[in-house]
């Protein structure tokens, strides 16, 4: 008879070989090898607990040890011992039942434990039985083992949903490399007829008949408007593929608040409007000098360009926690619920509500320089004629 | 049974024999079995081996042994009734191949095979792992009887016969319905321990309890025999010592130190797994013996064959001899059933058995007994 001091040795190398890895195989074949060999069984078989219509519920052999179902003795005595499917009832009898004993020849004795949340495990000794504190000893490694088990299929899982999500990612950017060439293609393929559209530039309205004259301003009027739509989406698209950020520079506070003031005065004038700096404009940011100045340039303007008459605009520069946070607040038309969310997507505003003769790049372009540089662009606003609040996070 | 040997290390006489054992009637395949001391040279060997057309499978031990009858230098060639399936498993020492892949596509009626000999280098570093995918794919279908071939000198030659030639870093696997009953014992009893083996790469153990493995064994084996590393090299002193890894209600497996390594790192036959705990054995002739005469009993037990035609393949540990001495006669005695029972084998580098109830080992320091059908 074995010390006990040794048959907890021997539970300990089997517990040590459970969970070595997360490829179920390997850790099986090593742990399922280990329990034969230090207890010197014949065979052993991991049952996985499978759903099998109408409530019932059956053991599919998941691992043999032999491999070859001929060859596993486990294997038949578990067809021989288990019945085909089990109703709740019986599995819960079943449950109870384990860990149990099994023999169907002369010195072959098959095991039964629970591998909790995951089937059982079936191991089968010749020559003479296991005694019960053997038996008893097991059940604590097999939910170690079941546990194992349950982790290395969860990791295979996810791996599966892993590769699928990449496969997605790249049947995705593989689209988006499409769509961009398709933009720029057409965007240059559309420079050449413009071209020959634009020669009637040649021409003399004062030679024409007035209504020749007035048709001649209307192909003017759609050849500077389709130039400039071929010219903002190549442009777009193509910063879209690169998101290179832009030159860090040092920008005074005050020189910025100097250039919005003095880039905007015009426009604020035209509708008779106020422009409000708040916060502390002092002070020096080292930033992308031209994005930034871009980025705000676009969102005075669109306050400018949605703001009535006589109203007022605001742009605040706020410093929180490490961050630059500037606010431009208008009282203007302000924005709808829906379009909050493709205010910062090309070609999805309906041109009735871009700003007059926009093409609705401006805010998409805006937005791309804050991504390129890591900061943040959103959009506020409670709705339809009052006015919306952008904010920019550095 | 046709048994046909010779003490002369010539290949000529090799040849002889084993046109006399393959002419005689009902021989259907031939095991082959010589001694190191012989010296063959693989393009001596080969043209007789590729010559033969029955199967042959067998090797180059230390030594062989006939009846009672210990041989250094000779050969030993068995007719067998049945016909083998000889396959060759090679690259025993490629530390990533998947042995269990080309066992898998091996094409064996295992309804018409009751015995699988198996004959691998001994000096081969994965003999374990090969095992393992033995037992991993064919199971306990057949008995299983076998051992390491090599030389005493521990410099790794071509020692495998097949009809290929002679190989060496390969496995033989002969499958055929020849009816065997097996027994395994060795008799050796612990000493000190147990010690985790918390280091160890394959058969090299490098440290037992967190501390350098040959500064435990040097001060358990000098507590017990004196400061006898100061005067024996490692071998003559280790070949009395060996490891023993527990397993439940069973015998230990053995493990055989043959040297140290470059950082005295402990060099086993069969490997020694981490986390696993040891003993380090000791051993008395009359245990040993007594272990062989247990190892014939099992084998005559579980032999179902015909009684009138048994004969009795030996594979014993070469270091069973070398420990031993002259009571090694003694050892041989216990192996035979009597002198009407005609009996041969091999003193082996590690030893391969099973009986169909136990898990597939590869032993050290064993007494392997094969009850055959002749």
């Amino acid at each position: 008879m074995l010390l006990r001091a040794e048959e907890q040795q021997i539970y300990y190398e089997i517990s040590m070989s459970i969970g070595i890895g997360l490829g179920y195989r390997q850790m099986l074949k090593e742990c399922l090898g280990k329990y034969l060999r230090k207890l010197n069984l014949s065979a052993g078989c991991v049952l996985k607990q499978v759903e099998a219509g109408e409530g019932r519920f059956a053991f599919e052999p998941f691992y043999l040890l032999p491999k070859k179902a001929a060859a596993n003795r486990a294997v038949h005595i578990v067809e021989a011992r288990l019945e085909r499917s089990y109703d709740a009832a019986g599995l819960k009898a079943l449950g109870e039942e384990l860990p149990f004993s099994y023999s169907s020849l002369e010195e072959e004795y098959a095991y039964f434990f629970s591998l909790p949340g995951f089937g059982l495990l079936a191991l089968v000794k010749s020559g003479g039985p296991l005694d019960q504190r053997t038996i008893y000893s097991l059940v604590g490694l097999n939910s170690k083992l079941a546990n194992a088990l349950n982790a290395c299929l969860q990791k295979e899982a996810l791996e599966e949903s892993q590769r699928r999500l990449a496969e997605a990612n790249a049947r995705l950017a593989e689209f988006d490399a499409d769509k961009l060439a398709f933009i720029q293609y057409i965007s240059h393929e559309l420079n050449t007829p413009l071209n020959w559209i634009g020669s009637l530039n040649m021409m003399e309205s004062k030679e024409l008949s007035p209504e020749n004259a007035r048709y001649l301003d209307y192909v003017r009027k759609g050849f500077r408007r389709i130039s400039k739509l071929a010219q903002l989406a190549s442009s777009y698209f193509e910063e879209a593929r690169q998101k290179h950020p832009g030159e860090t520079q040092v920008l005074s506070l005050s020189e910025l608040e100097a250039m919005l003031q003095s880039k905007t005065i015009s426009k604020l004038a035209a509708k008779e409007l106020t422009l409000v700096f708040e916060g502390s404009w002092s002070g020096n940011l080292i930033v992308d000098k031209e994005g930034l100045l871009f980025v705000l340039q676009v969102l005075l303007d669109n306050a400018v360009d949605f703001s009535v008459w006589e109203q007022s605009i605001r742009i605040s520069l706020e410093r929180q926690a490490g961050q630059v946070v500037f606010r431009v607040r208008d009282q203007g038309v302000g924005i709808e619920r829906e379009d909050l969310r493709v205010v910062f997507k090309p070609c999805q505003m309906p041109e009735h509500k871009r700003s007059d003769g926009g093409y609705g790049f401006s805010l998409p372009r805006a937005n791309l320089i804050c991504e390129a540089n890591g900061w943040k662009l959103s959009a506020e606003s409670e709705g339809q004629g009052k006015g919306a609040c952008f904010q920019l996070k550095l | 049974m046709p048994i046909k040997s010779s003490s002369s290390p010539e290949v000529g006489e090799l040849a002889r024999s084993l046109e006399a054992v393959a002419s005689q009637p009902g021989v259907a395949s031939l095991l082959v079995l010589a001694c190191d001391g012989n010296g063959y040279a693989a393009d001596a060997v080969d043209p007789v081996l590729k010559a033969q057309t029955l199967p042959v499978v067998g090797g180059i031990f230390p030594q062989i042994v006939l009846g009672a009858c210990r041989m250094e230098k000779g050969h030993i060639v068995v007719g067998l009734g049945e016909t083998m399936q000889v396959e060759t498993i090679a690259g025993l020492s490629d530390a990533f191949d998947d042995f269990e892949d080309r066992l898998e596509a091996l094409e064996v009626d295992f309804s018409r095979t009751r015995t699988v000999m198996v004959f691998v280098d001994g000096l081969s570093t994965r003999i374990n792992n090969l095992v393992e995918d033995l037992f991993s794919v064919f199971g306990l279908e057949a008995n299983y009887i076998g051992g390491g071939a090599g030389s005493l000198s521990l410099e790794q030659r071509p020692c495998l016969f097949t009809n290929e030639g002679l190989l060496k870093d390969c496995a033989v696997l002969a499958f055929s319905n020849l009816a065997t009953g097996i027994g395994v014992s060795h008799g050796w009893q612990e000493l000190e321990g147990p010690f985790e083996v918390t280091e160890s790469d394959r058969n090299k153990i490098v440290s037992l309890d967190w501390q350098p493995a040959f500064e435990v064994y040097r001060e358990m084996v000098e507590a017990h025999a004196g400061n006898v590393f100061a005067t024996k090299n490692f071998f003559q002193v280790a070949n009395s010592y060996p490891f023993g890894i527990s397993r439940l209600a069973a015998e230990k497996i053995v493990r055989d130190p043959i040297s140290l390594g470059p950082n005295q790192e402990i060099v086993c036959i069969g490997e020694v797994p981490e986390q696993s705990f040891v003993h380090i054995l000791k051993g008395d002739p009359a245990s040993l013996v007594a272990a062989a005469r247990e190892a014939l009993r099992r084998g005559r037990e579980s032999f179902e064959g015909r009684p009138e035609r048994r004969a009795v393949f030996l594979v014993d540990c070469i270091s069973r001899y070398l420990f031993l001495g002259e009571a090694f006669e003694e050892e041989l005695k216990a192996l035979s059933i009597d002198s009407e029972i005609p009996s041969f084998g091999v003193l082996s580098l590690g030893e391969i058995a099973n009986n169909r109830k136990d898990y597939l080992e590869f032993y050290n320091k064993t007494a392997v007994v094969a009850v055959i059908e002749a």
